[in-house]
């Protein structure tokens, strides 16, 4: 068979069958038609183009157990309004990972949202590795979405940065490790989880805003950041909450462990509760505490 | 009897591979095998890839760099796990997809069997092995003191099963940047050395099981986790370094069983008991608990 024929039966191919799957069986998504792009079956995923959409969520993914694979490109948004969202989870162990997703600046936009669907009968478990979330109204998003089920997300090795109002924002469990949170108005908004070997930089633009805000008000609303570099906040970390009187036995507590604060307008704004325990921290305002 | 694949990359064998031997009558079937959806046997880069099998296990018997080009999903109560590696040296990239059980409820089904030493599993979901009782693994490791077994799992999600993440004494067991939510038995139990870092460990139940909790180590390491469980967050039974572990809403936070143990740095957030039970050879420093009934303290 001559080169000719191969290019020709090449081409055929790819004609009838455009980007459906790569050779190792994962499902590629390229240039999509109708939005969003719907992931209603378990697997794994992956971009083949950057894509970006015109005021509109770019992907749902309806299904568990996925991972989607952003393969070094970009999701993006033109002229966003409203509530577009660059990805919507709604299944359970689902991953996100090693890519970008930029410029939903509609007034409820979001990088991001994990968030149970209609059908979704359990808790829900997810993670964001090696991600680039920046530049979106609120980089990314769990909000309580069940009175009995319940969200938990890794964050992990990501840069967070530059969306204009909550780098990330958790009424539920959350645990970020090894990423960068910069220049959010409010880096992390949290209710619990723990928070380790991250920085944070240039985030707020005047106290209370800052690197972290901690919500948090029973018993499951504490808080362990430890191992973190705060620098150029307006206000590093936040505490204050009134969680004692409701809940006297088992208020929250914020442990803060070996935290580094340099050059923020403060370090820590701390009220009557919660408690706040912890040691080994060091600022540039000659404390340690 | 399962399937075994043990081949070797023939790309190797031919570095330069000509037209003729690209249009053969073989490749042209793979070609169009391709077009169709069905799984291929190599990828370009020589790996290894793992389709839906006819028959399970999946054996792996040969060293080697193998890589799932689909989810695997087996009929209930498969006497046998879905992929078994025997082989040592071996690399399983589960590529996003999901390795899961449908029905089980017999028995104590295996996700993956690791009886080959110098293994690496990673990126990937495991869910559904769970038989009776709730016995079963999404991974399990399986060495003996004659034939100690390594093993490491990363970016691995293991829900819905017996154990998580199983190892037998004789293996060590290495579990890192990886979950495990809503197992019946524990989330992570290694019977011999395990070393767990940077997981997400919760939801798991405990059942007063030997070899049950959240995580449950009989020597190694427990760095870096966040574990929220029903009854013991980790359990200890040998000489282990359980440190910078965010525990929460457990019955008890560390639960001693023997042994010596280093504990540090560890945060315990409304635990119902103790936030480490008293046990003997213990060395506490800078944790942080007393979200129970009680005063906030540094211990």
């Amino acid at each position: 068979m001559s080169k000719q024929k191969v290019s020709l039966l090449s081409c055929f191919a790819c004609a009838i069958l455009p980007s459906l799957w790569a050779e190792d069986g994962t499902t590629l998504i390229g240039n999509v038609g109708v939005l969003p792009y719907l992931i209603t079956q378990p697997g794994s995923y992956r971009l083949s183009a950057n894509m970006t959409v015109a005021n509109s969520t770019a992907i749902q993914v309806t299904a568990s157990n996925v991972t989607l694979d952003l393969n070094g490109f970009t999701i993006s948004c033109s002229a966003c309004s409203g509530s577009t969202i660059g990805i919507v989870v709604n299944g359970t162990g689902v991953t996100v990972r090693n890519g970008r997703v930029t410029g939903f600046t509609g007034p409820e936009g979001a990088g991001i949202i994990f968030r149970g669907g209609a059908t979704t009968t359990s808790d829900i478990q997810g993670a964001l590795d090696h991600m680039i979330v920046t530049k979106n109204t609120s980089g990314v998003l769990v909000p309580s979405w069940s009175a009995s089920l319940h969200s938990t997300v890794e964050v992990l090795d990501s840069t967070i940065s530059d969306n204009t109002h909550y780098g990330i924002v958790s009424a539920d469990l959350i645990m970020v490790m090894r990423s960068l949170i910069s220049n959010n108005r409010c880096g992390i908004g949290m209710y619990a989880g723990m928070v380790v070997g991250s920085i944070f930089v240039g985030n707020g633009m005047q106290p209370p805003e800052g690197g972290i805000y901690l919500t948090g008000v029973d018993a499951y609303g504490n808080t362990y950041l430890r191992d973190n570099q705060f620098s150029g906040n307006a206000t590093a970390v936040y505490a204050s909450a009134n969680g004692l009187a409701t809940y006297p036995h088992h208020p929250m507590i914020v442990g803060l462990t070996a935290n580094t604060f340099t050059n923020n307008l403060q370090d820590l704004v701390q009220g009557a509760y919660p408690p706040i325990s912890g040691g080994n921290n060091v600022s540039s305002k000659g404390k340690v505490f | 009897m399962g399937f075994t694949a043990g081949g070797r990359s023939r790309r190797a064998q031919h570095p330069a591979p000509q037209w003729e031997d690209i249009m053969s009558k073989r490749n042209l079937g793979l070609i169009f095998c391709m077009l169709a959806g069905a799984p291929a046997a190599l990828a370009d880069d020589g790996t290894i890839l793992i389709g839906q099998p006819v028959q399970f296990p999946y054996v792996i018997s040969q060293p080697g760099s193998y890589r799932l080009s689909s989810n695997l999903t087996v009929a209930a109560n498969a006497p046998v796990g879905a992929i078994d590696i025997a082989a040592s040296s071996v690399t399983l990239d589960m590529n996003g997809f999901t390795i899961s059980c449908a029905g089980c409820s017999a028995g104590a089904p295996i996700g993956i069997l690791v009886t080959g030493t110098d293994v690496l599993i990673r990126n990937g979901q495991i869910t559904g092995f769970q038989g009776m009782q709730g016995l079963g693994a999404g991974v399990s490791i399986q060495g003996t003191n004659a034939h100690p077994v390594e093993a490491t799992m990363s970016h691995v999600s293991a829900n819905n099963n017996g154990f998580g993440f199983y190892s037998t004494p004789g293996s060590t067991m290495t579990v890192m940047d990886s979950a495990a939510s809503d197992d019946y038995i524990a989330g992570v139990a290694a019977q011999g050395q395990g070393i767990i870092l940077r997981c997400n460990i919760i939801r798991n139940v405990y059942l007063s099981t030997p070899g049950a909790g959240g995580i449950y180590v009989k020597d190694g390491v427990v760095s870096d986790n966040l574990l929220s469980n029903v009854d013991a967050g980790i359990v200890v039974a040998g000489n282990a370094r359980v440190v910078n572990n965010m525990i929460l809403g457990s019955d008890d936070g560390i639960r001693n069983q023997s042994g010596q143990w280093a504990y540090g740095f560890n945060f315990f957030g409304a635990i119902g008991f103790d936030d480490v039970t008293p046990g003997l050879g213990l060395s506490l420093n800078n944790n942080i608990g007393g979200t129970g009934i009680g005063p906030v303290r540094v211990f």
